[in-house]
Order: C-alpha cells, then sequence, then structure tokens
C-alpha cells in the first residue's frame, strides 16, 4: 500500500516536472523511503564513520547522475535523459532526502563538509532534470543551513573547490 | 575457495549428514542450501553452471530438473506455510531460472517469471525483491525488451542496491558480513557483479543492442569502487571488474558517440568479433569457418554504426572496420583466395567520415561532433587514427590489386588500373587535406604514405599494366616524379623515372625532372635543420645530402645501377691506365716533333729541293696534329678521373639510405616522418608562394 503511494506521488512529480515522461522505463515498485537521518543520528565511533561513508558514496552517485545527465543531454537524447531523471528523482526521495534530513549533521563538524558538497551535487542535479523547483527550495535550504559561512570552501563546481557563497550563486545562476 | 559458498556447503553438508540422501517426494536440503545462494554461481556461463548443478545434483543424490519435477510441483505446494512456503516458492524460481539459463529454454524463464511473481506482495525483503527483479529482468533480455530490461535494473538498485549497501558496510566493518546471521545482505559483492554482467555481458549475448543508455548511471555506479572492491569475496580473475573498466575508460573517452552505453557495448562487442576473427584467419586462413566470422564482425560493426548519433561515433566505427577490410585484402593477396564478403562499409565512407570531422575544424565548431566531453587534442586524435587507417587499407588495397595484374596476366591491364586508381584516390585525399592550415589532422606517417601511393600508381601503370596508353605512361612518370618529392631517399626510384622516361623515348629529360628533387634536398631549411640538431638518421640524411649537392651523382643516380658500382671503379682504373698510355703517347709525339723540327731547321740552306722540304713540312704538321689530339685525350682522361673519383665515393655514400623506406614503412610512428611532414609542407609552401606571385 505505502509502495504505490510513494509510486503514485512519484509519478505525478515527475510527470509534472518533466512535462513528457516516457513510460517505457518506469520502475515497478520502489520499496519504502528510508527512515529520517534525524532517526538515527549516529553520535560518534564507529557509526559517525558508518555515515560519512554512506554520505561519501551517495555523493559521487551523484557525481555519476550528474555525467550521466549531462551525456545524453548533449547526445539530445531525451528518452535516456527522462529515464534517468525518473531514476535519479526515485533514488533522492528514496534514499538521499532521508539521509539529508537531519539537522545536525550539517552542525556536525566531521561532517558539515560532506553535508553541503552533497546538497550542492544535488542541486546541480536537479537543474539537469530541470527541476528548478526542487533546486531552489534546495540552495535556500543550504542558504539557510549555513547562514553566515559563506566563506566555507566546498567543492564545487564539481572537481573544483570555490567558498560556499560563490557556489551557491553559480547554481542560483543556473536554476 | 570463496567465504560464502564455503559457508553454503558447510552448512548443507552438514544438513545433509543429518538427512541422509534426499528423496524426491521430500525437501532436499542440499538443493535448499544451494538455491539460497545460487546469486553465488548463477552469473557462471551455461557450461560451468551446468557442471556445478550436475554436481549439486550428485552431492543431492536427485538432479535439479527432476527435483523441480518431483518436489516443487507436487509436495511443495503441499507442505509447506507460512516463511517456509515463501522460501519454497523463492526457490522454485530461482531452480526454474538456473535450468533456463542452463539450457537456453525460455519456457523455463516462464515458469520462473510466474512463480515469483507470487512472491510480488513480498518484495520488503530484499533477498525476494533481488531474484524478483532478477528474473523479470532476464524475461525482458530473453523477449529483447530494452525497455522492461531497464526498469527491472533501475528497480533492483532502488529497492536491493541502496538499502543493504548500508547494512553491508557496518557489518564489514564488524567482521559480520560473512555471518550466517546477516541474510541476503552478505550478498552484495555478488549483487553487484550479477547486474554488472547482466547488464554489460547478457544484454549483449540476447542480442538487445539498443535502449540501453540509461544504464550508464549504473554501470558508472557499478565501478565507482562496487564491482571488484570485495577480492577476499570475489577474486579479482573470476570478476568483471577488468571489462566494466574498459567500458567505463571508453565512456569517458572520446570513441563513446557522447557517453552511449548502447554504442560502447555495440562496439566492444564488434571488436569482440573481430578479434575471434582475425584469430581464425591466423589459423585457418580463409577458411568457410573464418569467413563466416568475418561476416559475423562486419555485422556487428554495422549494428554499433547503426547505434551513433554523432560522427565521432561513426569516425569510431569506421577506424576498427577499415582494419578489417585492410586485413581481408592482405589474406586473399596472401594466401591467394579469392573470398568475397559483402562489406557495407567502404573507404569512401571513410573519407566521407573524416571530411564531415574536418569540416568542423575551426574554433569550438568541433565539439558538436561528438566531442563535447573531449578535448581538441582527443578529437585531432581520432581523425589522425581514422587517417591511419584510411591510408593502411588504400595501400593494401592497391597493392592486392597489383598482385592480381601478376597472377592474372590476361587481366594485367585491368587490375593494375583498379591499383592505381586505389593509390590515386588516396594520393587526391592527401593532396585535399595536407593544407597549411589542417596539417595537424594528419598523422606524420601519413607523408610517407603518399609516396608509397604516388610510387604505387607510377608501378602499377608503368610495370604491372602490359598496354599502359602514352597519358598512362606519363602519368606514371609524373607520379614517380611527386613520389622522390615526397620521399627523395629512395635510390630504386631514380633509376625507375629514367625508365620511365625510356619509354617514351624522353630520356634527356631526366636531368630537367631530377634537379629539382636535388636542389630541394640540398637547400631545405628542414633538412638542414634536421641535421643541425642531431635528430634520429641525421647522418644518414646528411650524407644523402652531400651526394646530391653533386650534379654528376644526380647523374649517376638515375642512370648507373647501385649493383655495378664495383664496374665503376674497376672503369676508373681504366682510365688511370688509359691516361698513362696517353701520356707516353704525347711524350713520344712531342720528341718525334722536335726531331721533325730540328731535321726541317738543319735541311732548309743545304738542300734546294723544294719537294723534298714540302714533304718534312707534312710530316710535322701530321705529327702537330697527332700531338694535340693526344693531348686533348689527356686533358679528357684527367677531367674523367677527376669527375670520377670526386662523385664515384659520394655516389657510393647514397647507400647511406638503404633501407629506410622499409625500415618507415614498417614503423610508423619512426621519427623520420616528421622529417617528411616538415619537407612536404616547406615545398609546399614555397610552391603556393611562387603561385601568388
Amino acid at each position: 500500500m505505502t509502495r504505490s503511494l510513494v509510486r503514485l506521488a512519484l509519478c505525478a512529480a515527475l510527470v509534472a516536472t518533466l512535462g513528457c515522461g516516457s513510460k517505457t522505463y518506469l520502475p515497478k515498485s520502489f520499496g519504502q523511503p528510508e527512515k529520517s537521518a534525524e532517526e538515527a543520528a549516529p553520535l560518534g565511533g564507529p557509526s559517525l564513520d558508518q555515515r560519512r561513508e554512506n554520505m561519501a558514496r551517495m555523493y559521487r552517485d551523484l557525481v555519476n547522475f550528474q555525467t550521466s545527465l549531462r551525456d545524453s543531454q548533449e547526445r539530445g537524447d531525451r528518452t535516456t535523459t527522462n529515464a534517468l531523471a525518473f531514476f535519479i528523482g526515485s533514488y533522492m526521495n528514496m534514499h538521499l532526502d532521508p539521509l539529508l534530513d537531519g539537522e545536525w549533521q550539517s552542525r556536525h563538524p566531521e561532517l558539515w563538509g560532506l553535508d553541503a558538497d552533497l546538497r550542492l551535487a544535488k542541486c546541480d542535479v536537479l537543474i539537469r532534470m530541470k527541476d528548478t523547483s526542487k533546486a531552489s527550495k534546495t540552495l535556500d535550504e543550504i542558504a539557510a543551513r549555513y547562514k553566515g559561512r559563506d566563506d566555507m570552501l566546498v567543492h564545487y563546481p564539481l572537481g573544483s573547490e570555490s567558498p560556499l557563497g560563490k557556489a551557491l550563486k553559480l547554481l542560483r545562476d543556473r536554476v | 575457495m570463496k567465504r560464502i559458498t564455503r559457508i553454503a556447503v558447510g552448512l548443507v553438508f552438514a544438513l545433509a549428514l543429518q538427512s541422509g540422501a534426499a528423496r524426491a517426494a521430500n525437501e532436499s536440503q542440499v538443493w535448499s542450501g544451494y538455491l539460497d545462494y545460487a546469486y553465488v554461481y548463477s552469473s557462471a556461463d551455461a557450461k560451468s553452471l551446468s557442471e556445478r548443478l550436475k554436481g549439486y545434483g550428485n552431492e543431492a543424490g536427485i538432479s535439479l530438473d527432476r527435483y523441480v519435477a518431483e518436489y516443487f510441483n507436487t509436495l511443495a505446494p503441499a507442505e509447506a506455510e507460512g516463511n517456509d512456503a515463501e522460501n519454497q516458492t523463492r526457490r522454485k524460481a530461482i531452480a526454474y531460472l538456473l535450468l533456463y539459463l542452463q539450457s537456453g529454454n525460455a519456457d523455463q524463464l516462464e515458469v520462473s517469471a510466474k512463480t515469483i511473481r507470487e512472491l510480488a506482495h513480498r518484495l520488503d525483503r530484499h533477498e525476494n525483491s533481488y531474484w524478483y527483479h532478477y528474473i523479470l529482468a532476464h524475461r525482458a533480455l530473453e523477449r529483447g525488451n530494452a525497455g522492461d530490461f531497464v526498469s527491472e535494473v533501475f528497480d533492483l538498485w532502488l529497492t536491493v542496491v541502496v538499502p543493504i549497501e548500508a547494512t553491508y558496510a557496518t557489518l564489514d566493518t564488524l567482521s559480520l558480513s560473512d555471518s550466517p546471521n546477516s541474510g541476503f545482505v552478505a550478498a552484495l559483492p555478488y549483487v553487484y557483479e550479477n547486474i554488472a554482467r547482466l547488464v554489460v555481458l547478457r544484454s549483449q549475448e540476447k542480442g538487445v543492442d539498443r535502449e540501453l543508455d540509461p544504464l550508464g548511471a549504473i554501470v558508472r555506479m557499478l565501478y565507482d569502487n562496487r564491482v571488484g572492491a570485495y577480492p577476499d569475496v570475489i577474486p579479482a580473475a573470476a570478476s568483471s571488474r577488468g571489462y566494466l573498466e574498459r567500458i567505463v575508460e571508453r565512456l569517458n573517452g572520446s570513441e563513446s558517440d557522447e557517453g552511449s552505453l548502447t554504442f560502447t557495448l555495440a562496439l566492444l562487442e564488434a571488436s569482440k568479433r573481430h578479434e575471434e576473427a582475425r584469430g581464425m584467419l591466423a589459423k585457418q586462413g580463409l577458411s568457410a569457418e573464418t569467413q563466416r566470422a568475418l561476416r559475423t564482425a562486419t555485422g556487428a560493426y554495422e549494428v554499433a554504426f547503426k547505434r551513433a548519433s554523432t560522427v565521432g561515433g561513426q569516425c569510431a566505427v569506421y577506424t576498427r572496420v577499415l582494419r578489417e577490410i585492410g586485413e581481408l585484402y592482405a589474406a586473399r593477396q596472401r594466401l591467394g583466395v579469392d573470398a568475397e564478403i559483402e562489406m557495407p562499409f567502404s573507404i569512401e565512407g571513410a573519407i566521407g567520415v573524416y571530411a564531415t570531422l574536418r569540416g568542423s575544424f575551426t574554433g569550438d565548431e568541433w565539439k558538436k561532433q561528438g566531442f563535447e566531453n573531449s578535448t581538441r587534442e582527443q578529437y585531432v586524435d581520432s581523425m589522425q587514427r581514422l587517417w591511419e587507417e584510411i591510408q593502411e587499407t588504400s595501400l593494401n588495397v592497391g597493392d592486392y590489386y597489383v598482385s592480381r595484374s601478376v597472377k592474372e596476366p590476361g587481366r594485367a591491364d585491368e587490375m593494375a588500373r583498379n591499383g592505381a586508381r586505389v593509390y590515386g584516390r588516396y594520393l587526391s585525399f592527401f593532396h585535399q587535406y595536407a593544407t597549411e592550415d589542417g596539417k595537424e589532422s594528419l598523422p606524420d606517417s601519413a607523408y610517407f604514405a603518399a609516396f608509397e601511393a604516388a610510387k604505387g600508381v607510377g608501378s602499377a601503370l608503368l610495370s604491372y599494366a602490359q598496354k599502359p596508353t602514352p597519358a598512362e605512361v606519363r602519368l606514371g612518370t609524373e607520379r614517380y616524379r611527386a613520389a622522390l618529392m615526397l620521399f627523395p631517399f629512395d635510390r630504386e626510384l631514380w633509376p625507375a623515372i629514367t625508365a620511365a622516361l625510356a619509354r617514351h623515348g624522353q630520356q634527356s629529360e631526366y636531368a630537367a625532372l631530377a634537379r629539382p628533387i636535388a636542389e630541394h634536398v640540398v637547400h631545405s631549411r628542414a633538412i638542414q635543420a634536421w641535421i643541425d640538431q642531431k635528430e634520429p638518421e641525421a647522418d644518414r640524411i646528411n650524407r644523402v645530402r652531400r651526394a646530391l649537392a653533386d650534379s654528376e651523382v644526380v647523374l649517376y643516380m638515375g642512370f648507373a645501377e647501385s649493383t655495378k658500382i664495383p664496374d665503376l671503379e674497376h672503369e676508373l682504373s681504366t682510365l688511370s691506365s688509359k691516361r698513362s698510355d696517353a701520356t707516353r703517347e704525347v711524350d713520344r709525339l712531342t720528341r718525334k716533333r722536335d726531331e721533325l723540327r730540328k731535321t726541317a731547321k738543319a735541311d732548309v740552306p743545304a738542300s734546294a729541293d723544294d719537294g723534298e722540304a714540302a714533304s718534312g713540312n707534312q710530316d710535322l704538321a701530321d705529327v702537330a696534329q697527332q700531338l694535340a689530339d693526344a693531348q686533348a685525350q689527356v686533358t679528357r682522361l684527367d677531367q674523367q678521373i677527376s669527375a670520377r673519383t670526386r662523385a664515384l665515393p659520394l655516389y657510393k655514400e647514397t647507400l647511406a639510405t638503404d633501407g629506410l623506406a622499409e625500415e618507415l614503412r614498417l614503423r610508423r610512428d619512426h621519427p623520420v616522418h616528421t622529417l617528411l611532414r616538415r619537407m612536404y609542407h616547406e615545398l609546399r609552401s614555397a610552391a603556393e608562394a611562387k603561385e601568388k606571385q
């Protein structure tokens, strides 16, 4: 039941954002979203390491999504772009967003850098998916979470470093 | 042995000891254990899987197909309840999948799919979800439905891979990933491996060669610290990591048709088929089986070509398929077998692709040809590699026709003209694109290949054609001259020009034709710089350059034969002895003249006989004339001796570059190719500047 609802919600959201989603590649089931990160906030030790590892893996996944989306867009391959957007949207809803829900990791000195990178990468991918509404919300959330820390160095644009304030401006210009 | 297998085998062994040999009427604990761990071995190829299943059947006392028929289809539905029913349903679906993978019988896959669908309400359990989507993905491939296949793989990733990744990492950190209680989480390394094989290997085996591009993201993620990251679970040799690496390198490179997985897999598949055909060609020659393999490879290249959506992609296909065409012609020539293989590809087609790429040379236009994520160097490199294949194939095909003209004297003219046309097409292509502004897009070896093609036209028309027309003789002679301009270090070609001129009675034109070539070598700034900087082969080239500065050496080059240098040296010693004889004759005649003069002076007062006096004067005049002739002879001999003494050693120096052509032919990266490039552009620039004046 829950699965069907999630699926319906995702379908509606993506069809709305993409305009014309190809039905060919719609996943048939999505499972359930993971628990919110706040519920399972690691406090330290191996759990903290584990959280860092999960975040790092998801950051790399986002980089791979960004590359795949860029390629399909450069080929002018809308079918692939739509299928990827659908898949990535599901990935974010089911796995990434619950991981980013928690407030604590944006305040934790050992994780805030990675947390900011992950959110910026998510925003970059959303822009590539032309989901400007979600991208805008993500930018607002980053600005709110990291208020007054515009000088913090982040990994954006992908593959280089810049102050958070500059990274946010670069992304806002693209939204 | 892999840890998981070890656990499974241990567990199964213990159960087997407890229950004794299984009978079809009961659940076999041995088979239940092996089916639960089927993710360990289900990706094996059909033959290995068959052997494994046979071994497990021996262990269980009943083969899998009998067990399926006698247990799953009869007793199991009645026996099992609750969780056990779910397990038995999953095992039955897995068993049918294994039978399908072993035999290829699609009916068994249908039963497997039907069975696993019974668990559609229990996909919250990762193990069920894995097999559900894995089996349906196989069914999509069997049906050739790329869209459904992509959906199933995406579902597999979202509902199985990502959820168990976090847990696996935690268990692995605590060294619990191989604990029997870790459940399906422990299967993660196999899940990665199985998905990788499904996407990059199985899809191609099942002929699903289109619409796989969305899975490029999955392939990139599998390569990113997943497949091959657990060598203690799956040894590197058993992992598909290496193949995945090749695919991702291609996807990231300039030969992926802008990161298209469909294209990349199709091209790799075609290259694999090409390798197989090449292996057969080496072992069996152009047998019927080899010809079939070549046709398969060509068909696979055709598929890749159709999948290419950019000119860069087409370039990647042509770069490889031209090699196949060249190999086929070389084999025909070598083996004397006239195998006809339909080729939807041609040298003209490749030239067309090159022309399109070259048409985007300026500004950022080139990026639009499939190089958006490539550097300009990669774009130029792609063009150069395509060029190399065009030149090699052209030369192979030209050589083939020329050799046919020898084997079939009745068709000598036809074959020689075919050869000349193929060489000529490369020459036209070369002259069109070897311009100052676009020379970067040519490989260094293109210039020597142009020499070979020009020489090929000359030889085809002048040596291989039996009845060339006067126009063809003139064309052949001109091509020989052009060849020497491109590569003046081929000594065989100088006398070939003389022989060609002789065919239309114009040997006298040799000097006028050859002198500019020699002057080009002597005055070339490119050669001078090469020698000054002591570049490779500078000494050999310098010796030839020194020799060509002597106009008599140029004549030797055209009219003498290097094999007759000893004869020329012998002639020199003959000249010396002739000179000695002539000198002696001069001395003798000088003495005689002097005597006659004395006699004439003494006789004048005593004799009044006019007749006698007149006779004495005549003798003196005759001797004086003979002396003058003898002295002229000595002078001529001196000149000849002097010229030959100077020119002959220089002519011998031209032997220094003997073999250089062969070295350049064998090594397309030979440093002297760079010198030929510089020499050509130096000459072309000078000619163009002269035209403008």
